[in-house]
């Protein structure tokens, strides 16, 4: 039985939980004009390491990353499998702490943060445990249909104070692609790779088409301009790089008379994180499958306490904000090594897989 | 004849024991059984008819004796078994063959009537009741295919009870029948008389908020059930079908909607979502409203909310609880009292103490406003068991509430449908919309 | 099972631990903010209306402080609950303060998330301890005629400039936008009687427009819900709804914005026999006549209230366009050409 909607829902789910954040003023900040530019370079980016993976992935029926790897070559499998891991820690390590934080400044300022991050590693932990990967699945059906509406309405009331001539010039007059020498740029790829290592891991779980993804990802590309352009077309560029989190910012600014509530950003944060702490327990699942399959089958009932205690530990020694970002950037390097050699090196192996089946096939 | 002796003295404290000698045509017989199950007069004329033909036509009279039941073994605990299952027993004195026979049972159970539990708008209105057979027959005349598969099980070593199965065969999950029936086999020693002991012997956890299974009184239900490819189940003395798996969708969807014009279905279907999520955020609301996140409000609805609660003492928390705690009460009263006072305790309840509640400035009368409409709500949802997950489930969304404001709404919203999304019942994952599907094991 | 529900169990002792949540009725929600500054001191004043059953009136109070928010503390502290500034919906400044830079107030308020970035910025045209004197006298009503007044669906005019904190802040750091904020002070018979508009450029006040012109400068930007127009010794017309179309062009190195306005009105008051062309050209001179008074304002304050570099950015490049406000915009021209329809003339018929 396939579940194309179940992985298109968890594709779009999961990444509309970053995108809203930090993602704006990234790519606000690597370039001055036609911010359309590095949106879809980076869409095309995600695009691109996706369409490699799927390839790869269909050179295997019905087999995970992990297994694929560990069966081929066990050097290669790590020099996969570790980096990832590591990095998919220190993707949970900086969610956690900065969606507390954004949720201290923006609605829970007498709530001390330690809360807050036990909070967003307790309830993903119980999603992980209660459902495994069957229920996360099915949850990301039901979190898209609670969650969507308000997200849709508030995107689309968030056109309302917006100036199109803020939209112009459309090409800027020179250095166009000057923002791909800019490290906010390199970090704004982030909303892109945070989550398609899952497809990797679902396939032994799971059966979908490419297509689904492919539609997922068109879904998606008017939240990455909304994102990025409501604010610009609303507060113009040069206000906008003051903010900290522009979309939220603009959703505050909205008015609606007959509404009963009066910030209605909080309906959006709210949405968002709980597409979030989807994500988190997304990650929580790709690790637990690295390290159960990979390393030691060890229970998720001890193994999902222990990650979660150790990320705690790890979210209370970071210090402020600024921190944060600093690990957000030194983050990239991480980043794009394992959003594109894990791809190419599971193609070549997949290619070489391939080739031998087919000589055998020969033989035989 | 030393069994019936034995037997005779084993039921001779029965007061509705009956042992009683018959002279037909040449042969004496012996008739035993219970009066409280047989309908001894028109039983008895339904075995000397044929005895008395017979001897007329100059048959041989023990051949045709035979031929009306089925000859046991003459032990007295074989007897007995048979006499306590309803059965008459006939013994030929002269050559002291016994037989059981299938005699005119006393009426035991209520005719077919309406439903007490569900109600029925515009569906047929006739129920199960407490009869196995009465239900096999009340279920096949509403699917009459050949596809439907019925299977008896018999439970208890003691004492007995009979479960039917009945699935169609081409529509149930293989995965799922699988499961139920191994399940079934394995545990026949074991009693089973109310749902709980059934649902030990499908080992549903202990520990489960939702409902497994969904009990129907109303075949048009049941059949629907079995369509979906879900299996149905009849207890013996139990008055209603049980429909496992339950799914997601239970809460919503209604056999009875199949009724209305489209539109208004999904209309139906919508508003019982609505009501069942309205149910659950509005109290939680409140309160992460009033004492968390008041800037989420309008100004004149934060000012108008602030006067309302103006001389209550405590925080919000405690007031929704106190109210809340009333509202259970009434709902658990109106159960256990007779039909002709219910009505009056509500009023008094409901409408008299929420004036006086409000008056002596106890709780804010927005809040009642709000439990008010949060209970009617809950009733919204299809199944009488769901409303009791509801209403457990908003309690999780209150706490969470007070401690966190909105984003505890949030995270216990995100909890339950967590909890909703991982829940299997024999392999059935339970959320889903229409089918019940089976997965495979991850 | 057991270790999860007993995980659960901890979780949610612990989280009791963070009960500190004050229910709404222990906070007091200020609807007006207003700060006056004077060598170096902050004097602030809340309007809060009281929660009382009756529905009495508002609650002034005020304290200095060296910063705004120490003098909210210091209220804060003396005051029976706990002062919330989320529902502030009015900040009001007076004339010295908003002569000598709002910047820093703005920034504050657009960092604070205290503050919803949706509060109307107001300029005061008395004291300020003058002015809440003025509207918490009892007669005027409940206490919340200051937020009805600029309210759109309860008291706002189109007379009165609307603009939000976030809107000053866009300004302060845009090229080409600037704002107008209304100016208010205390009425005799109303509580509140505005002034017209202060033209602000970089956070300060630079000059003044009344409130025909603001009325203008509202159909200009779109905001001219039921506007008024009287068309002196001719007629009185009601604006039911306008579109501004604009084309913009350079014409010999200078910035040329011809704008066209289709204003679709209904009459209201005729004085005389005049017809409807005449109603129409006299319509036409008098918006032609404002616009031209406001613009003479705008290009000797260089402050862009119409943001009519919004339509060149197209043409010039950022660091032209940061040069926007001295370079071009005194040299720039707006040929407004007024088309008028007129929808009814009501019961009665129009020559």
């Amino acid at each position: 039985m396939s579940k194309n909607l179940q992985v298109t829902a968890t594709y779009v789910v999961s990444h509309l939980g970053l995108i809203f954040f930090l993602y704006p003023i990234d790519v606000i900040e690597s370039t001055n004009e036609a911010h359309w530019m590095p949106v879809l370079c980076g869409f095309l980016f995600h695009l691109a390491i996706v369409a490699v993976y799927l390839k790869a992935l269909s050179y295997f029926k019905g087999q995970n990353i992990v297994n694929i790897l560990l069966n081929k070559s066990k050097f290669l499998a790590w020099l996969v499998l570790l980096p990832a891991l590591f990095y998919m820690s220190w993707i949970i390590v900086l969610a956690v702490r900065a969606f507390s934080e954004v949720l201290s400044i923006a609605i829970l300022s007498n709530t001390p943060l330690w809360i807050l991050m036990l909070l967003f590693l307790s309830v993903p932990g119980f999603m992980v445990l209660h459902g495994q990967i069957g229920g996360l699945l099915r949850l990301s059906v039901l979190l898209g249909f609670l969650f969507v509406v308000p997200v849709v309405f508030v995107m689309a009331t968030s056109f309302q104070n917006i100036d199109w001539h803020y939209f112009f010039p459309l090409w800027p007059a020179q250095g166009a692609f000057s923002f791909l020498a800019h490290s906010a740029f390199y970090k704004s790829l982030f909303a892109y790779t945070g989550g398609f290592l899952l497809l990797g891991f679902l396939p032994s779980y799971a059966e979908f088409k490419s297509r689904a993804i492919y539609a997922g990802s068109l879904i998606l590309l008017p939240a990455y301009l909304i994102a990025v352009y409501v604010p610009v077309l609303t507060l113009g560029e040069e206000t906008t790089r003051q903010l900290q989190f522009p979309y939220l910012f603009i959703v505050d600014t909205i008015e609606i008379n007959w509404l009963m509530f009066d910030r209605i950003n909080v309906f959006l944060l709210l949405s968002l994180v709980a597409f979030g702490m989807f994500f988190i327990s997304l990650t929580f699942w790709q690790i637990l499958c690295v390290i159960r399959l990979g390393m030691k089958d060890i229970s998720p009932n001890y193994l999902v306490p222990g990650l979660i205690v150790v990320v705690f530990i790890v979210c209370l020694c970071i210090p402020d904000w600024k921190t944060t970002d600093k690990l957000f950037q030194w983050n990239t390097a991480l980043r794009l090594y394992v959003a594109i050699a894990t791809p190419i090196l599971l193609l070549i192996t997949g290619w070489i897989h391939a080739k031998k089946s087919k000589v055998e096939l020969r033989k035989t | 004849m030393a069994a019936m002796d034995e037997v005779n003295s084993h039921f001779s404290s029965y007061p509705d024991y009956v042992n009683q000698k018959l002279q037909i045509a040449s042969d004496t017989f012996t008739f035993a059984g219970l009066k409280s199950l047989i309908n001894f007069p028109q039983t008895i004329y339904m075995v000397r008819d044929p005895l008395l033909t017979a001897s007329i036509g100059k048959l041989e009279l023990i051949d045709v004796f035979v031929s009306l039941g089925h000859k046991i073994p003459g032990q007295p605990d074989s007897i007995i078994s048979q006499i306590m299952d309803g059965m008459l027993v006939a013994v030929h004195d002269a050559s002291g063959i016994i037989v059981s026979i299938y005699p005119v049972p006393q009426p035991n159970s209520r005719p077919i009537s309406m439903p007490t539990m569900e109600n029925s708008i515009g569906g047929a209105t006739s129920a199960f009741n407490e009869d196995l057979e009465a239900n096999i027959v009340l279920l096949r005349s509403h699917l009459n295919c050949p596809d439907l598969k019925i299977q008896a099980y018999n439970f208890g070593g003691h004492v007995k009870s009979r479960v039917i199965l009945c699935y169609i065969d081409n529509e149930i999950d293989p995965h799922l029948l699988d499961n139920l029936t191994q399940k079934l086999e394995a545990h026949q020693k074991t009693e089973i008389s109310n749902l709980e002991e059934f649902a030990h012997i499908l080992k549903f956890s202990k520990y489960s908020l939702v409902n497994h299974y969904m009990t129907y009184e109303l075949p048009q239900n049941a059949v629907r059930a079995l369509k979906n490819g879900k299996a149905v189940l009849f207890i013996e003395r139990v008055p209603f079908s049980i429909a496992l798996p339950s799914i997601f969708s239970d809460f919503f969807i209604s056999e009875d909607d199949m009724n209305h014009p489209p539109i208004y279905l999904w209309l139906l279907r919508s508003l019982r979502f609505i009501g069942a999520l309205l149910t659950l955020i509005l109290p939680g609301l409140y309160v992460a409203l009033v004492s968390v996140n008041p800037d989420v409000l309008r100004f004149e609805l934060a000012h108008s909310i602030a006067r309302s609660r103006l001389d209550v003492p405590y925080p919000a928390i405690i007031e929704a609880l106190l109210l809340l705690c009333i509202l259970e009460l009434i709902m658990e009263a109106i159960i256990r009292l007779p039909g002709s006072i219910g009505p009056t305790i509500t009023m008094v309840g409901g409408i008299v103490l929420g004036q006086a509640v409000v008056e002596a400035k106890l709780v804010s009368n927005l809040l009642i406003i709000i439990l008010a409409a949060t209970t009617i709500a809950n009733a919204v949802v299809v199944g009488f068991q769901n409303t009791y997950s509801l209403r457990l489930f908003k309690y999780l969304l209150l706490f969470m509430s007070a401690f966190l404001g909105v984003l505890g709404l949030l995270s216990g919203l995100l909890i339950l449908c967590a909890y909703i999304a991982g829940i299997r019942t024999l392999g059935v994952p339970y959320l889903q919309l229409f089918r019940a599907r089976g997965e495979k094991n991850v | 099972m057991k270790l999860r529900i007993v995980i659960g169990l901890f979780l949610v002792i612990m989280l009791g631990g963070c009960w500190d949540n004050k229910d709404i009725n222990h906070r007091a929600l200020p609807i007006a903010m207003g700060i006056s500054y004077q060598q170096g001191n902050y004097e602030v004043f809340l309007d809060i209306p009281k929660v009382t059953e009756k529905n009495e009136g508002i609650q002034i109070i005020s304290a200095k402080g060296n910063s705004i928010s120490a003098a909210v503390n210091k209220i804060s502290m003396n005051l029976e609950d706990q002062v919330d500034l989320l529902h502030l919906k009015v900040l009001i400044v007076d004339k010295a303060f908003a002569t000598q830079g709002l910047s820093e107030i703005t920034a504050s308020t657009i960092r604070s998330r205290h503050i919803s970035p949706k509060t109307m910025f107001v300029i005061c045209d008395e004291p300020l301890d003058r002015f809440f004197k003025g509207i918490n006298n009892i007669n005027n009503g409940d206490g919340k005629e200051i937020y009805d007044f600029f309210q759109k669906n309860s008291g706002w005019n189109p007379e009165i400039a609307h603009t939000p904190v976030w809107k000053v802040f866009r300004s302060i750091h845009s090229y080409t936008n600037d704002v107008v904020l209304p100016i208010i002070k205390s009425g005799e018979s109303t509580a509140i009687q505005s002034m017209g508009s202060g033209i602000l450029k970089n956070g300060k006040m630079v000059a003044r427009l009344n409130n025909e012109q603001t009325l203008l400068y509202n159909v200009y930007d779109g905001n001219s819900l039921d506007g008024k127009i009287e068309v002196i010794g001719k007629a009185t017309v009601q604006i039911v709804s306008s579109r501004i179309h604009n084309e913009s062009k350079f014409v010999s190195g200078k910035p040329v914005l011809n704008s066209e306005l289709k204003l679709k009105v209904i009459i209201l008051d005729v004085i005389g026999n005049p017809s409807v062309e005449v109603i129409k050209t006299e319509l036409q001179i008098l918006l032609r006549r404002v616009m031209d008074q406001i613009f003479r304002k705008v290009q000797l304050a260089n402050a862009d209230i119409f943001g009519i570099g919004q339509h060149y950015r197209d043409d010039l490049p950022r660091m032209e366009l940061a040069q926007w406000r001295t370079k071009y915009l005194p040299e720039a021209k707006i040929n407004l050409e007024v088309t008028t329809t007129i929808r009814n003339t009501g019961n009665l018929k129009l020559r």
